[in-house]
């Protein structure tokens, strides 16, 4: 996000400037036969007021868009209250569906030997955030001079929880699917902008780019510390829990690779703050 | 089920399929007859900014997205003519501020100590210099925003469409050519021009009859080239350091512009 600042900055500054470059005061006369072109005001009154209604909407793609190390591909759903008609509460939870090391961490792999520190690796499994949403512009739109649209900017933040986990076998043919160890939940943070296309009266088709910012600290793997993990590869057939541990959530084929490979990634604790920054493609309710 | 719920699930049945036959009427460009919305029509249909039979200037500035071993800056500058209000035509042409990420170079270094035998060079590390390109712009929708309720924006939205060629540098991070005393003083480079495609997606937001400022999302793909059965020792001695791979893929360079354009 931090490098995305200036660039929101610049689009804001933009925007103002062809505001004002294009700006009538008062806005467009209705009526100004010299100037046809601007009839009538440029943007009229909703249809339908968003105020105190509620508004549901299902993301069904959510995709990681700036994954260096990681990838991501999820769902989300969002419920949106509405106290005002450009602002409203909103509660988001997501889903990762898929979320594992990018190609471009597996080329660092198997060509150079070399991965990221491990809390750069870090992968959202699921999270869920509440804040507000604001929607500070109105406007609409002609399709080729036929069908016409309206949309809104939305403006989303928001603060919440997510679950994280990191690869601890790679994928390989030989030996099967790629293996994963939690680390546990963490604060997420989310930032968001995008567009609503309203298609009918209630209904709109959200395009959104949402970032979701957490801190990633890899000090524990299934709640295993360094220590746990120390005694668990001496006597991997001992798969108790203990405290925090969950010793029985190394079990399977590979329980021993996957130990070595935990303890590896806790012998020197990393932390980071990772962007998620994920395109969300949408429909939404309101009702 | 209380009322609110009810409420919900029969606006849900009851709207699907307009909004589904709309959504589909915006696919595919119905005629403004066949749709009776509560907006008048002619509100965004008389345009006040025409482009028709106009020809364009632009410059730009591009920032790469996605840097992972290459960072991008570019500066651009096109001309263009508008045939219809939805079709034009553009020529442009850029030369590329690029070289290695801070990232490319610790692995550059990292692996240039790592005695290991490594046979495969990395991908996507070819760094776009000079270029050109020739490409068709669609803008179909046209449309107008208030911003902080008050100042009007009409603006245009865009895809293009296009291909070209440029000229291209790449520096590996794994071959030494020259070793120094105090690491690697030169990694092998080359130099070629490739043919690329190009695709935008973009708008345009009017500052008055004469110009816009232009924000695209911009994509520049093309073939990759790199060695494999890389033989760094033999490199080191002057000898070939490797065969070209048979099956590089493509490289995809994504910026962000910014830029002004006039229109005459």
């Amino acid at each position: 996000m931090r490098r995305l600042m200036p660039a929101l900055i610049v689009f804001w500054t933009l925007m103002a400037t062809a505001a004002l470059a294009q700006s009538e005061p008062g806005g467009a006369p209705l009526e100004d036969h010299s100037q046809p072109n601007v009839a009538v005001h440029a943007v009229e009154k909703k249809e339908l007021s968003e105020a105190r209604r509620h508004e549901l909407a299902l993301y069904p793609v959510a995709v990681q868009v700036n994954g260096k190390f990681t990838r991501h591909t999820g769902s989300a759903l969002s419920y949106v209250y509405h106290l005002q008609e450009r602002f409203g509460l909103q509660i988001t939870p997501i889903f990762n569906w898929h979320s594992a090391p990018s190609g471009f961490n597996r080329e660092l792999e198997t060509k150079l030997g070399a991965s990221a520190d491990p809390a750069n690796s870090l992968l959202l499994n699921w999270g869920i955030h509440a804040g507000v949403e604001a929607t500070p512009i109105y406007g609409k739109f002609t399709f080729h001079n036929g069908t016409l649209g309206r949309f809104s900017l939305v403006l989303s933040g928001g603060a919440g929880l997510g679950h994280t986990r990191h690869q601890l076998k790679s994928e390989d043919p030989a030996t099967g699917g790629a293996t994963y160890g939690s680390i546990g939940n963490k604060f997420i943070g989310s930032l968001g902008g995008g567009l609503k296309l309203e298609i009918a009266r209630r209904y709109a088709i959200r395009l959104e780019v949402r970032d979701v910012i957490y801190t990633a600290r890899v000090d524990k793997v299934n709640g295993c510390t360094l220590e746990d993990l120390n005694g668990l590869q001496d006597d991997p057939t001992n798969l108790v829990n203990s405290g925090s541990c969950k010793a029985s959530s190394f079990s399977g084929p590979f329980a021993e690779t996957d130990i070595a490979i935990a303890r590896t990634l806790v012998e020197t604790p990393s932390s980071a703050v990772l962007n998620n920054l994920g395109f969300y493609a949408g429909f939404s309710v309101l009702f | 089920m209380g009322f609110g719920r009810l409420h919900f699930i029969r606006t849900l049945v009851r709207g699907v399929p307009l909004g589904v036959a709309v959504w589909a009427a915006l696919l595919f460009a119905l005629p403004a007859g066949a749709q009776q919305g509560a907006l008048d029509r002619a509100i965004v249909r008389n345009r006040l900014y025409a482009l028709n039979d106009k020809f364009e200037l632009g410059a730009s500035i591009g920032v790469g997205l996605l840097t992972h071993l290459v960072r991008t800056t570019q500066l651009q500058a096109s001309i263009g003519f508008n045939f219809t209000e939805t079709w034009a035509l553009d020529i442009r042409a850029g030369y590329a501020l690029s070289g290695h990420t801070g990232l490319a170079g610790a692995l550059a270094e990292q692996v240039y100590r790592d005695p290991a035998v490594r046979s495969e060079d990395f991908s996507d590390l070819w760094e776009m210099k000079l270029n050109g390109s020739i490409g068709v712009r669609w803008a179909p929708i046209y449309g107008k925003f208030s911003l902080l309720g008050e100042l009007p924006i009409h603006f245009k939205a865009y895809v293009w469409a296009g291909g070209g060629a440029a000229r291209m540098h790449r520096e590996s991070i794994l071959i030494c050519t020259t070793p120094g005393t105090n690491g690697c003083d030169a990694f092998l480079g080359q130099n070629r021009t490739a043919p690329m495609a190009s695709v935008a997606v973009g708008l345009k937001l009017f500052t008055h009859r004469g110009g816009a400022i232009r924000i695209e999302l911009r994509d520049y793909s093309f073939r990759d080239a790199y060695l494999v059965g890389v033989d760094r020792e033999r490199a080191k001695a002057g000898g070939s350091p490797g065969t070209p791979s048979s099956s590089p893929g493509w490289t995809h360079l994504g910026q962000i512009d910014l830029g002004y354009t006039l229109h005459f």
